[in-house]
């Protein structure tokens, strides 16, 4: 039963329905009803919830949930799920059994927000530090940027945490925030009974460094460049999600030119593939296999080469920007370019024989991490990770975006599950992007790159989802018709994909827990906060690294033993 | 007097094995740096880096049992350069030699496992008791192959002394007459024991120094650094200089045992005795290297296996392959002898 | 696991690699070529500059800083610390007055270092053409 969207919109009882600057249906449902309303979409559907998107409207908190579908076709692009509550103790229903992926969207609202959900479980801070004030939501409009830093100086937040102790029977194994698995700081607690796996927990935050908050004091030029910094790996999906919202809300989407859309392509389909080559030689890195890490690094440089030549950089290209992109594309380059861009397929191809042979490793990553479609479909797993569970959904061919529609490609996807899978999806869709790459320089059409844009966008709102090397990435902008967006909300693909992630570790061991951290190609900001696990007592203390330094310090002058477990 | 004294300190002895042990360190970072298309370290690395680490601060986590963690990388070192000492490098007979030698290496390098332990379990961290369980868990269970691969040499050659398994080895597979006629008409088929028992002892070798694929006990993406993440200063150069004289001796055993030491093998040369001694000793270097190229070759073209395919690899595969190798040598003597 | 195919797959690369050059650049001895267009640390020309606070009103960062003492006399203050290399000032600029050059090697122990620090007299003249 393939349902469409008219059929949707019927289904659902509505206090008002309205549109988006791009078109995307807003079904406004009353805050009661909305676990209700909700239930009923998923059974009709709609699976996916890409994230919850809230903002103060006035004195309101409007509160959207983009949902689509990853396996109806027909609903594949999202339709938004609206409701208002009031400012003073906002508090509504939470969805958390129809869609388990939002308790991390709803701990990130209630973090920033101070919107209560009600029947969830007592919820810790995820994003925000532990002594972070309790009546203070950064994302209300009470302060803005530069006052609420003042403010968090003077009450020294971050300084000063509360530190949870907890009674601990289990041995628990700390991986992170600083650990050799992955160099980005995210803490996972492994309660572990020899080399098995019993229990997880997550914590996240380590450097919330508070973007979207930023991106509300800046000038649509200038987000440009902070958005791009969000991630360094696919810093042009971000800006390229950035300018087609943006582009939308100003409605001049369809002017800007086909060379400029094909460019976009072009830069998006590079960074996929440096991207897949740096994930696939970290994780066999992470196997233990450090000739393939060094080989396919090396190999690396020449799509790195190839972006720096173009844009000027190896990484933050810069290359996007409001009505097109920034640099052109000569005859010259164009040659060179598709010269190393068969050079390339040529050293992926070679890695894949390797990598999909080597019995060392294949005994490392098969069979381990099992994701299955149904989960992945109910935990909204995205990109390469849903790929991996036999899901067939690839926004770029399924809500296509730039000039996508124009561009001949395949989507793959495995029914594995496993590790391996997502290695294997990688690697296909590696080589598919060195074919799409080679496709857009041979075709280009001729034209402006770039038409001139307001400094001022109009007022509307809009969102775009992109399919990041990760996996989809969705922004939204509201602009009231000033010289900044007045909220912009960004989900990069890495917290979608953690829900599935942690569902991953079951029946596992110990040495697997790199390889399955990886293969979600986990993408996190900067540390914060250390934990030390007692391995007598296992009882848990959080320091601060300020704490840990001046501690270290003071035991070093008086010539002490370095004292980390106290308790 | 003097010249017992200059072998035990300098030559072979222990200045000797030392700069063996970091030289056969370079050389394996070398060859994987080339195999991976790097340059790789500067010929004196290991030295700058053992300096350092001499120089650095000792830390002891709180809890943890200072002085089982300070001793036991010294006991490392000093059973890994007792081994060394039985390691023939210019004649079959190396600085020791007694009847029923091999044994007691066997018991020396099982050694190695209990410090791994006993260090482990001291640091009171997570990550090293879980390195200790896996390096004794890969230590057992890569005992027997090797112990057997060994004793069937024993058998091959009738010894269970390096020195004599060392000179007699050409002799027992390749008995020939004066006039340089082979006279056993089975001895080539000696070479399809030797073939699998060879491999085996390198396979183990490369366990018993946590190498890939046997690199489970030291799994940096893992458990860090293994048993000895907590290890810091002297302590930890103490252990990293017991692993290279380790993979000296591994690769110096299986030189002697397998592949004769520092016999020339088929050629027979005559000459006069310091010269048979040079000779020896390059004939030594050059299978020593080739066995450190078969090492740093498996290595570098393998992933890390988990510590349960490990040992299901070494039970089920290596064990049953060495008892294999036996059981043909013990046809072969029956038959031949 | 029984079938010996698959085991140490890579050799035949591996083998080559043996015997071909590392490639391996030795910096600080060596270093990679940049290529033509490559963003690296923006330059003041002040003889061109017009002082017309452009580039300052574009930078993302504020690491473009220009004191103005009067209408013709100015500071012109540019911080590589901030400076995230966007190329925004050079495209604003109408007189070619600001250029991202190919040096990179900015690394320094003192922040003091970052910041160049230009004194920009305007001679009045526009841009010929």
């Amino acid at each position: 039963m393939k349902i469409s969207m008219e059929e949707i919109k019927k289904e659902v009882k509505t206090m008002e329905s309205r549109e988006l600057s791009d078109q995307t249906p807003v079904l406004r449902v009353e805050p009661n009803r909305l676990l209700e309303e909700m239930r009923k979409l998923y059974d009709l559907g709609l699976t996916h919830l890409s994230t919850i998107i809230a903002l103060q409207v006035d004195n309101k908190i409007q509160i959207d949930y983009p949902l689509s579908s990853p396996l109806n076709k027909k609903l594949a692009p999202a339709i938004f799920v609206e409701t208002i509550v009031s400012m003073d103790k906002p508090k509504i229903s939470t969805i958390e059994d129809i869609y388990p992926s939002a308790v991390t969207y709803e701990r990130e609202v209630t973090d920033l927000l101070g919107v209560e959900f009600i029947g969830a479980d007592h919820r810790d801070k995820l994003l925000l530090p532990d002594d972070f004030p309790d009546n203070l939501y950064p994302l209300r409009k009470d302060y803005t940027g530069k006052e609420l830093q003042q403010k968090l100086d003077e009450l020294g937040v971050g300084y000063n945490p509360t530190i949870p102790l907890k009674e601990e029977e289990d041995y628990v194994m700390a991986v992170g925030p600083q650990h050799p698995t992955h160099k980005e700081p995210i803490r996972f607690k492994f309660t572990v009974e020899g080399e098995d796996i019993k229990n997880v927990e997550l914590r996240l935050g380590f450097n919330h460094r508070g973007i979207e908050k930023a991106l509300e004091q800046g000038t649509w030029i200038k987000n440009l460049y902070l958005i791009e910094r969000i991630c360094g790996i696919c810093s042009s999906a971000h800006q390229l999600a950035y300018v087609l919202t943006a582009e939308k809300v100003d409605k001049i989407l369809d002017q800007v030119p086909d060379r400029a859309q094909w460019l976009r392509v072009l830069v998006s389909e590079l960074e996929r593939i440096h991207s897949h080559i740096l994930w696939y030689g970290v994780l066999a890195h992470d196997g233990g296999y450090d000739y393939m890490f060094h080989i396919t690094w090396r190999d690396r440089e020449d799509v790195m080469d190839l972006l720096e030549m173009w844009t000027g950089n190896r990484v933050n290209y810069a290359m996007m920007t409001i009505g097109g992109v920034r640099r052109d594309i000569d005859e010259n380059l164009r040659k060179k370019m598709i010269i190393k861009l068969k050079k390339l397929r040529k050293n992926i191809s070679k890695h894949k024989e390797v990598m999909e042979k080597e019995k060392t490793f294949l005994a490392r990553i098969k069979n381990v991490g099992y994701l299955s479609k149904e989960d992945a479909i109910r935990f909204g797993a995205v990109g390469p990770t849903a790929r991996a569970s036999n899901i067939n959904f690839d926004l770029r061919k399924d809500v296509p975006y730039a000039a996508y529609k124009e561009i001949p490609f395949k989507v793959y996807y495995r029914s594995e599950g496993d590790v391996y899978a997502t290695m294997a999806v990688r690697l296909d869709e590696a080589l598919e992007s060195v074919e799409m790459c080679l496709y857009v320089l041979e075709n280009l059409p001729t034209g402006d790159i770039a038409i001139k844009v307001k400094t001022r966008l109009q007022e509307g709102e809009a969102h775009t989802r992109v399919e990041a090397p990760r996996g989809e990435d969705i922004h939204y902008i509201l602009s009231d018709g000033k010289n900044a967006p007045y909220r912009h909300k960004v989900r990069a693909p890495t917290l979608a994909n953690i829900t599935s992630l942690m569902y991953r570790f079951k029946n596992m061991q110990v040495a697997d827990i790199p390889m399955i951290i990886r293969s979600i190609d986990p993408c996190i900001g900067c540390m914060e906060r250390v934990t030390f696990v007692d391995a007598k007592t296992g009882k848990t203390k959080e320091i601060s690294g300020q704490e840990l330094i001046s501690k270290a310090n003071r035991r070093y002058r008086l010539n002490e033993k370095i004292k980390i477990f106290e308790v | 007097m003097i010249i017992e004294i200059v072998k035990i300190f300098v030559f072979p002895g222990i200045a000797f094995i030392l700069f063996m042990a970091f030289f056969s360190s370079w050389m394996v970072r070398k060859i994987v740096a080339r195999m991976e298309n790097r340059v790789g370290p500067p010929f004196l690395q290991p030295y700058y880096d053992m300096g350092k680490l001499l120089a650095k601060q000792r830390v002891y986590p709180h809890e943890s049992i200072a002085s089982i963690m300070h001793l036991m990388p010294m006991i490392q070192l000093g059973v890994a350069i007792l081994i060394a000492l039985f390691m023939p490098v210019y004649s079959p007979k190396g600085i020791l030699s007694f009847d029923g030698d091999v044994y007691f290496i066997l018991f020396l390098i099982s050694i190695h496992g209990a410090t791994a332990y006993f260090v482990g379990w001291a640091s009171r961290n997570p990550y090293t008791i879980s390195g200790a369980g896996r390096a004794v868990m890969t230590e057992i269970s890569l005992e027997i192959p090797l112990a057997v691969s060994i004793a069937s040499m024993g058998i091959m050659t009738k010894s269970i002394r390096i020195s004599e398994m060392t000179e007699k080895l050409g002799i027992s597979m390749f008995p020939r007459t004066e006039t340089g006629e082979i006279v056993n008409k089975l001895t080539w088929l000696y070479l399809i024991p030797w073939t699998i028992l060879i491999i085996v002892a390198i396979y183990s070798a490369i366990g018993a120094l946590e190498l890939s694929p046997f690199s489970a006990p030291h799994a940096e993406t893992e458990i860090v650094h293994g048993w000895s993440t907590e290890l810091t200063g002297a302590d930890l150069a103490m252990t990293e200089m017991a692993d290279m004289v380790n993979l000296f001796n591994l690769s110096a055993l299986i030189t002697a045992i397998f592949l004769g030491g520092p016999r020339t093998g088929l050629i027979i040369l005559n000459l006069i005795e310091p010269w048979t001694y040079v000779i020896g000793f390059l004939f030594f270097l050059m299978k020593f290297l080739l066995v450190m190229f078969i090492l740093s070759y498996i290595y570098v073209l393998s992933g890390r296996l988990r510590i349960d395919q490990i040992i299901s690899a070494l039970w089920s595969y290596f064990l049953p392959l060495s008892l294999i190798g036996m059981l043909l040598v013990l046809i072969l003597e029956t038959i031949g002898g | 696991m029984t079938s010996l195919i698959g085991y140490l797959s890579a050799s035949k690369q591996a083998l080559k690699n043996l015997f071909s050059k590392p490639v391996t650049v030795m910096f600080p001895a060596e270093h990679v070529s940049l290529p033509k267009g490559y963003r690296g640390t923006p330059v003041l020309i002040p003889e061109k500059c017009t002082l017309c606070m452009k580039c300052e009103r574009v930078c993302p960062t504020g690491a473009i800083l220009i004191e103005k003492l009067d209408k013709k006399n100015g500071y012109f203050t540019i911080d590589i610390g901030k400076c995230c290399y966007c190329q925004e000032c050079e495209k604003a600029c109408n007189f070619d007055a600001i250029h991202l050059i190919d040096k990179w090697l900015t690394a320094s122990d003192n922040k003091e270092d970052f910041v160049t620090k230009h004194f920009v007299q305007r001679n009045g003249k526009k841009k010929e053409e």
